[in-house]
């Protein structure tokens, strides 16, 4: 602040503490905590076939209530993937805590895991799932969250050429660095390589695709 | 005692395991089955399926599989070890990655790390279409196509179209059975 004048001076933020990811403020968001737990009340009780749940999460919380960036849903997104346990519980867990506190972060994931809990208590118990027509049912579930998570892979993909510098774009030879991994890591889970193999693999493959090469 | 047992194999595998059921299967798989003798392996893989449909979390076999050995107590421990596991895991990353968030190396980290999320998002999904195209691929490829149009669109929201899948699909079975490939 400057003695001898009126102005106010602001220091630009040191180069090594740049935030192109602006935390959003709290309370700021479209969604409020009955939003947030009826979102996991709802996905809890309806979202059927594995892979439509991360989808949903993003046209939910980034297109609709606006609560996260493209940015924070990814950031959301990697640490989910990258930490061991359900990715699912994982994501909701550290979303909840972000956005609304520890308490509501474990409501949230109560919400969403107890109905499925029940659900799967139920359906093993009372339904047939050994007849076709139903077994039919469940695979048109599949081929839905198919779509859902081939949409989603597209947006997520736009995230491969983020910078980590303000107006500074990323490298082309990045750009195709992070595509290569991304393959080769791909192609090891349809190999059905163990997942601690190809998370470790994985982890240090792009590392080295960021860093060193 | 074996409530005390559901919860720590539970809690170890939820928390040992990555890509979530993919990474704990072989796991449970160990214990139930073969280290316990608490179920068979077709009670396991009756599980595993199940788990794979209901909304959720997949790691759902964990509470069927604690239902099995214990009936309902043993469900809950199976549910709260599952789960407890990456809650506490969480309430630390999360703290640490806050509070460090905006150095620029740690956002560089995770940009690092994308390419994961991608080549896991992706194989899901190609090991979701070999499955369907495997099964009945004729009617996998008009139902995709209906539910993407209709995704596309905006004429669909993400759970109406599962709803709308499910119901075609089944439509088509019932009404073709073995003609449609």
């Amino acid at each position: 602040m400057s003695s001898a004048s009126s102005e106010v001076v602001v220091a630009e933020a040191p180069r090594d503490q740049v935030d192109p990811t602006a935390t959003v403020p709290p309370r700021a968001h479209g969604l409020s905590v009955r939003g947030w737990l009826w979102l996991h009340c709802k996905i809890g009780l309806l979202t059927f076939g594995t892979g439509s749940v991360f989808p949903i999460y993003e046209r939910a919380l980034v297109r609709d209530a606006k609560a996260l960036s493209n940015e924070q849903f990814q950031q959301a997104l990697t640490i989910a993937q990258v930490l061991p346990g359900p990715s699912l519980v994982t994501f909701c867990a550290y979303l909840g805590g972000t956005l609304f506190g520890p308490l509501v972060a474990v409501l949230g994931v109560l919400a969403m895991c107890f109905p499925g809990a029940l659900w799967a208590l139920l359906v093993i118990e009372a339904v047939p799932i050994h007849r076709l027509d139903v077994q039919a049912v469940f695979h048109g579930f599949a081929v839905g969250a198919l779509v859902l998570l081939v949409d989603l892979v597209r947006r997520l993909a736009r995230g491969l050429t983020a910078s980590d510098r303000d107006g500074v774009p990323v490298s082309n030879g990045r750009v195709a660095r992070r595509w290569l991994v991304a393959l080769a890591v791909g192609a090891l889970v349809l190999l059905r390589v163990p997942m601690a193999h190809i998370a470790g693999i994985g982890v240090v493959a792009c590392l080295v695709a960021e860093f060193v090469a | 005692m074996i409530l005390l047992e559901l919860f720590w194999i539970c809690f170890r595998t939820s928390l040992l395991s990555f890509g979530g059921v993919y990474g704990a299967l072989p796991e449970l798989r160990r214990v139930f089955v073969e280290e316990r003798g608490w179920v068979t392996l077709d009670q396991l893989m009756e599980c595993y399926v199940v788990g794979q449909f209901v909304p959720g979390p997949n790691m759902v076999i964990a509470t069927l599989l604690g239902r099995r050995v214990a009936g309902m107590p043993g469900a809950c421990a199976a549910f709260l070890g599952t789960y407890a596991a990456p809650m506490l895991l969480i309430a630390l990353t999360a703290t640490l990655f806050q509070r460090y968030r905006r150095v620029a190396w740690v956002r560089r980290v995770e940009l690092a790390l994308r390419p994961l999320v991608i080549a896991f998002m992706g194989a899901a999904a190609l090991a979701i279409a070999r499955d369907q195209l495997t099964h009945r691929w004729l009617v996998t490829l008009l139902v995709s196509g209906l539910g993407a149009t209709l995704y596309a669109r905006g004429w669909l929201r993400p759970l109406p179209l599962m709803a709308v899948s499910g119901a075609t699909y089944w439509l088509l079975f019932v009404g073709f059975a073995d003609r449609l490939p």
